[in-house]
């Protein structure tokens, strides 16, 4: 049988990631399974989710959805959603936790708060018009529109699409 | 005894009981378990080198964001890809499997952590729970070309009760905070309606029954949210009440899965083989001893795995996506096949709990005498 000792190591290893992921630091590697609590409310038969989505201009010149299965390859189609949620990787200056007065915090927080360098910045525009090119979208610029989306409870298609914002990427 | 040793030692004698059983089942689970991981889980992680250093951004409590300041170089990945091709093998093979399983474990938790480095963490931590203690169950001491010697650290019951708390500890974290905001009586408040609109909206996740679930009522997706939570919340009831409840509630599990791959399109087939550990094989096994013995078997065996560790080093050169060995890598293939293989699980599981015994000679044997279980005895002696 597992000891008194043995049992309450294993406590502390599952409570300790649990709560911090409750306070959104999640560690890896950790013995926690997906939660996502959010939830959605139904007013009059319909209800709101926001979508992002990416776009580029086709050779005629016409914005085109982006396909995120192409675009992504071998990158799973699921990464795309994340990449535009966080500024498709242009990292900016966040200010650091504590007030940036403990180097270890600082150290542990360098690549998320940190901006990307101008390299970095170049590598990754490269990357993006590779795959840009790849599609036989023009290379120059891209965009992530912001969507409001009034769904039909009754059916589940979209009634209305609204747009809420845009974002240019110049990548020249 | 003090009586937080009684309470101890109480919750892990019927976590035991709930969960024992041999070695001997353990070597046809290990078979299994290789041959999922050479045939089904195929993805391999060489890409990773070309992503630029913007997108570098690990887990802030990660490993890799204390040693490393980038992606790795695109030899290192390769050597993990091949890692995780050959380390199967050996795991089927039974060569040296306490060492593959450990290693396939170590390098999969590794180049998972790179891959969230995208800033996505993909909860996918299970299998390598059930691989790293399996590795100390005494699995590769049967049925192996090159077995594994029986170690002071291994203990089949000890493992198999230990991945059990561990997989009722997963489904809390996943139960808690959904219980919070997903359990009351506002009929228009539901959460599963906002996972299914994501999935088709946001990820274009296209799944089989989805026509079905967007006419479906709205207090259907808040049945949903009920039923989950309640779903997760209940594995250490189960685990802790017997045997036949808790591989109930796995097969419920399964079904949970199945149900989330066909309206969601959320997959997570890794965690089915983990499933299938606390079925007892006991009664195939003097079968597949005998099976394996045949010359047009391995023929068989040795077949399969040259077919696949082909194909498959094919995809890791050229990056090539093939999903299922054996399947064309079209999106409904693989869709299908990947219901296929639930619907397995979910047989196997039925068929497991069918003719299970609620209390093993074993376990009963392991829960009277601790002075056997010290030595960890119970182990290896055991017989058919």
């Amino acid at each position: 049988m597992h000891s008194l000792k043995f049992t309450g190591i294993l406590f502390a290893i599952f409570l300790i990631p649990f709560v911090l992921r409750l306070f959104g630091l999640e560690p890896y590697p950790a013995i926690l399974f997906p939660s996502g609590p959010e939830t959605v409310k139904q007013v009059n038969g319909k209800t709101e989710i926001e979508t992002k989505q990416l776009f580029a201009k086709k050779q005629n010149g016409q914005w085109a959805l982006v396909e995120p299965k192409a675009f992504m390859y071998p990158v799973s189609a699921i990464q795309l959603a994340k990449l535009v949620s966080k500024n498709m990787g242009f990292k900016k200056q966040k200010p650091f936790p504590l007030k940036g007065k403990i180097g270890i915090v600082n150290y542990l927080y360098r690549s998320q708060n940190s901006s990307s360098s101008a390299a970095e910045e170049a590598e990754l525009r490269n990357w993006i018009k590779k795959r840009l090119k790849r599609g036989n979208y023009q290379t120059s610029e891209v965009k992530v529109a912001t969507y409001s989306n009034i769904i039909s409870t009754t059916n589940g298609n979209i009634l209305k699409k609204e747009l809420k914002d845009e974002k240019y990427y110049n990548l020249d | 005894m003090t009586s937080i040793d009684k309470i101890t030692y109480k919750f892990w004698s019927a976590v035991v009981r709930s969960t024992a059983t041999n070695v001997f089942s353990l070597a046809i689970f290990r078979i299994l378990t290789g041959t999922f991981l050479l045939l089904v889980l195929t993805i391999n992680y060489a890409w990773m080198a070309d992503l630029p250093l913007a997108l570098f951004t690990p887990p802030v409590l990660s490993p890799i964001n204390l040693f490393a300041t980038g992606f790795p170089h695109k030899a290192w990945l390769l050597i993990a890809d091949f890692t995780l091709l050959l380390t199967p093998i050996a795991i089927i093979l039974g060569i040296k499997p306490r060492m593959a399983t450990l290693l396939f474990a170590l390098t999969r938790l590794l180049v998972l952590n790179y891959q969230y480095a995208f800033g996505k963490i993909d909860h996918e931590i299970l299998l390598a729970t059930m691989l790293v203690c399996l590795a100390f169950s005494g699995w590769g001491q049967r049925l192996a070309i090159w077995p594994d010697k029986a170690s002071r650290f291994d203990s089949t019951t000890k493992s198999l009760a230990l991945l059990a708390v561990l997989i009722c500890f997963g489904y809390f974290s996943a139960a808690f905070e959904k219980a919070i905001f997903w359990l009351n009586f506002d009929m228009n408040t539901t959460g599963s309606a906002r996972w299914f609109y994501n999935s088709l909206y946001n990820y274009q996740r296209e799944p089989l029954l989805a026509p079905l679930l967007k006419m479906s009522p709205f207090w259907v997706f808040k049945a949903m949210d009920i039923t989950g939570v309640i779903f997760e919340l209940l594995p250490f009831a189960a685990l802790l009440y017997s045997r036949k409840l808790w591989q109930s509630w796995l097969l419920l599990a399964a079904g949970f899965h199945l149900v989330n791959l066909l309206f969601f399109n959320i997959n997570f087939i890794v965690n089915g083989i983990v499933y299938l550990a606390f079925i007892d094989y006991t009664t195939i096994y003097a079968t597949v001893r005998r099976l394996i013995a045949t010359p047009w078997f391995k023929a068989a065996v040795a077949g399969i795995i040259i077919y696949a560790a082909y194909v498959r080093v094919v995809s890791i050169l050229t990056f090539e996506k093939i999903g299922i060995v054996f399947l064309p890598y079209s999106v409904n293939m693989q869709l299908y096949g990947m219901v296929s293989l639930w619907l397995l699980i979910c047989t196997t599981m039925l068929i497991g709990i069918l003719y299970s015994k609620e209390e093993t000679t074993l376990s009963r044997a392991d829960i009277l005498s601790q002075q056997i279980h010290k030595s960890n005895l119970i182990d290896h002696q055991t017989t058919i």
